[in-house]
């Protein structure tokens, strides 16, 4: 199938997985089970709302995925203006270049995911640091220009995690109580 | 003391062996097997699971050999086809072709065949002592898995199953998913709340696994042939022309390191969840051309291709039952319609069961290698008869297809509601199969969502809702670790696909 007919077929599969969690309230008991507390209780809607999420995860994911191979593709078929032979030498650079890039992505993002467990918490961190490290992997891929590159790792690993560090400090020193990311998340 | 009960069940299970209504609902298995297999668009799976049914109300030493014979029937079934016309009858006959249709063109149709069954046969065999002699160990350390690890192992299956049948991995996990979706409409078995029935009292046990499995393969298949009537090549079956045109005892003893080979590959891949006969028989076929002294000879009517892939395809059928008798987790679909049988005969897979139904499971075990003489017999003969299977028109094959689905799903439960699910689910697979979407991962998780949940409730009370206590058992973090990894893997491999490259696990049978 091509790279379109993936991206409709990914937003099909997200739509899914909306439309089967927007009927749990209606059809499932969301009430706790006498036993599960903590972090993340379980109720009749717990399995329901894993896989609907599953489903809006992987439909998301499936779907920027062909929308960039689209776009790539869109792209590559434009009329090329004629480039110079590359030298041994020019490779040698792309290549180290996106090495840096590589490690430096990598070093920042564990920085701040050390930086976030004192704050959130270990499993807490570990999400939004798997948003966050997500969101900028979508721009900063190998062979995205550098403009690209630092917008990525600007937004998906600096700014996305101070955001949630700011809304989720506030509630966290107001409330004290866990379990509040798998409440926004509709987990219980 | 354990290896004392592991030989006396043995014994015991040998002799409940010693019955004519075995033997002979394994002959009847294998002889429809054959037939299932032979028939290009038909699958094992659909073949067992159409006939299950009627093991319902047999004793389980009768009921499980007869389907385990259509299984095995279908195996060897499969490759005629794809030897004397070039269609598979099955999937895992694909790669026979490679080599088989050749030298059948060649003037050796008989030794292709020959190679083939000889190959199947004998992998099978040795495959199923490799079942006998490992499940009933590992169904001791499975025992000793908690409820944590056992969420955790869940979860590794669906992602192993997710990432790697189909075209991508994406619409395997999406499968998956909906999978899971469906598996908790009902009653909720822990605090018996409704879950989605809207309102329909017939959904309270949930959706069953028979008719799913059987709209799901088999009503699917007959929508496809009424949507689309392929024309398979008319088999003629010629008399022998050549005088060589057999497989020599000399022959047969230079494939043995070809057919070790890929019983080990074989074996070694079919243990795990998501990969079937297949995929097991390229790579058996890929690993063979590399070892062979006459590479250049494979894709022209290599004797050592053709032992390859039959070989390779064969030797998961025993090993692809070490998940689901020692853990309760069907690793493929012909497992997951077994697990339904089993329920059905009140045996419960997973590692108590060879505590407790110790001599049923290794009589079982034991019919399994018999059931592999009978295929060697009947196969010969059927290779003769083939032509009036293979040649039976689609518009006379599906009406026959849908009569049996109906017929057999409504007497699980004598419910039209049952016949209506087995109609929706057959909607269903037609679609998915449409775009893409593969079905294994959607009935596997269909089969264990609840365990699943069951498990996560059990971990989460026993951890007092802390997920990070998970990562406190070497297996639960082992697991989580290998999942991660196969999804990486999955991905991977999707890649690889997009430039062309062959890849491992792509099964949808």
């Amino acid at each position: 199938m091509s790279d379109r007919e993936n991206f409709y077929a990914a937003l099909v599969v997200v739509a899914a997985g909306i439309c089967v969690h927007l009927l749990i309230p209606f059809q499932v008991s969301t009430d706790p089970i006498p036993g599960s507390r903590g972090f993340v209780t379980v109720s009749p809607s717990t399995l329901p709302r894993l896989a609907s999420w599953g489903l809006v995860i992987v439909g998301l994911l499936w779907a920027a995925r062909s929308f960039l191979r689209k776009r790539r593709s869109a792209g590559s078929a434009a009329p090329e203006t004629p480039a110079t032979p590359a030298t041994p030498a020019d490779d040698l650079a792309a290549m180290e270049t996106e090495r840096w890039k590589w490690s430096i992505l990598v070093w920042v993002s564990a920085i701040v995911y050390v930086l976030l467990i004192p704050v959130m918490g270990y499993t807490e961190a570990s999400i939004v640091f798997g948003l966050a490290l997500a969101a900028s992997m979508l721009w900063a891929r190998p062979g995205a220009r550098i403009r690209n590159y630092w917008l990525g790792l600007a937004v998906g690993v600096v700014i996305l995690p101070v955001v949630l560090y700011v809304v989720f400090h506030n509630f966290f020193y107001v409330t004290l109580e866990p379990g509040l990311l798998s409440r926004l998340l509709l987990l219980e | 003391m354990e290896l004392a009960a592991v030989f006396q069940h043995l014994w015991a299970g040998l002799l409940l062996l010693a019955s004519v209504e075995t033997w002979l609902a394994v002959t009847a298995g294998v002889a429809a097997g054959l037939v299932v297999g032979a028939l290009p668009g038909l699958s094992a799976t659909m073949g067992v699971a159409l006939l299950s049914p009627l093991t319902f109300f047999l004793p389980p030493l009768v009921g499980i050999p007869f389907l385990v014979g259509v299984y095995k029937g279908a195996d060897v079934g499969g490759f005629v086809p794809a030897i004397l016309i070039r269609t598979p009858g099955t999937n895992a006959a694909a790669a026979t072709l490679l080599d088989g249709y050749p030298l059948a063109q060649k003037g050796y149709p008989n030794k292709a065949l020959q190679t083939a069954l000889t190959s199947s046969v004998t992998a099978d065999c040795l495959s199923d002592f490799i079942l006998l002699f490992s499940a009933p160990f590992l169904a001791i350390v499975a025992k000793s898995l908690g409820v944590p690890e056992r969420f955790t192992i869940i979860v590794l299956a669906l992602a192993i199953v997710g990432s790697f049948i189909g075209v991508s991995p994406f619409r395997g996990l999406a499968s998956a998913f909906l999978g899971l979706i469906l598996a908790s409409v009902g009653v909720d078995t822990v605090t018996g709340s409704q879950r989605f029935l809207f309102d329909t009292v017939q959904l309270s046990d949930g959706f069953g696994i028979l008719p799913a499995l059987i709209g799901l393969f088999a009503m699917s298949e007959v929508m496809r042939m009424a949507v689309k009537v392929e024309n398979v090549g008319y088999l003629e079956i010629r008399e022998r022309t050549r005088r060589d045109d057999y497989l020599s005892w000399k022959e047969f003893r230079s494939l043995w390191p070809t057919i070790l080979r890929a019983t080990g590959i074989g074996s070694l891949l079919g243990a795990a969840p998501g990969i079937g006969p297949s995929s097991t028989a390229f790579v058996s076929y890929s690993v063979a051309r590399r070892a062979s002294k006459n590479p250049e000879e494979f894709g022209k009517g290599s004797l050592e291709g053709i032992s390859a892939s039959e070989a390779g395809n064969s030797a998961v059928g025993g090993p692809n039952l070490i998940p689901l008798l020692t853990l309760g987790i069907p690793g493929s679909l012909v497992a997951a319609v077994l697990y339904s049988a089993f329920l059905a005969q009140g045996m419960q897979p997973g590692p108590r069961l060879f505590e407790e139904q110790g001599d049923l499971v290794y009589g079982l075990i034991l019919s399994l290698i018999g059931a592999n003489v009978i295929v060697y017999f009947l196969g010969k003969g059927f290779m003769h008869m083939a032509k009036f299977v293979v040649n039976v028109p689609r518009h006379i094959l599906a009406p026959a297809i849908a009569f049996i689905a109906v017929a057999g799903t409504y007497s699980v439960g004598n419910s039209y509601f049952d016949v209506g699910v087995m109609l929706a689910f057959g909607l269903l697979g037609f679609f998915m199969d449409r775009y893409k979407f593969p079905t294994v991962p959607l009935i596997i998780a269909l089969i264990l969502g609840r365990s699943l949940e069951v498990s996560l409730l059990q971990s989460m009370v026993i951890f007092r809702g802390d997920l990070t206590r998970f990562l406190d058992s070497p297996v639960c973090a082992v697991s989580l670790g290998l999942t991660v990894f196969v999804l990486w893997l999955g991905l991977r491999r999707l890649r690889r696909r997009e430039t062309g490259g062959a890849t491992v696990g792509s099964d949808t049978d």
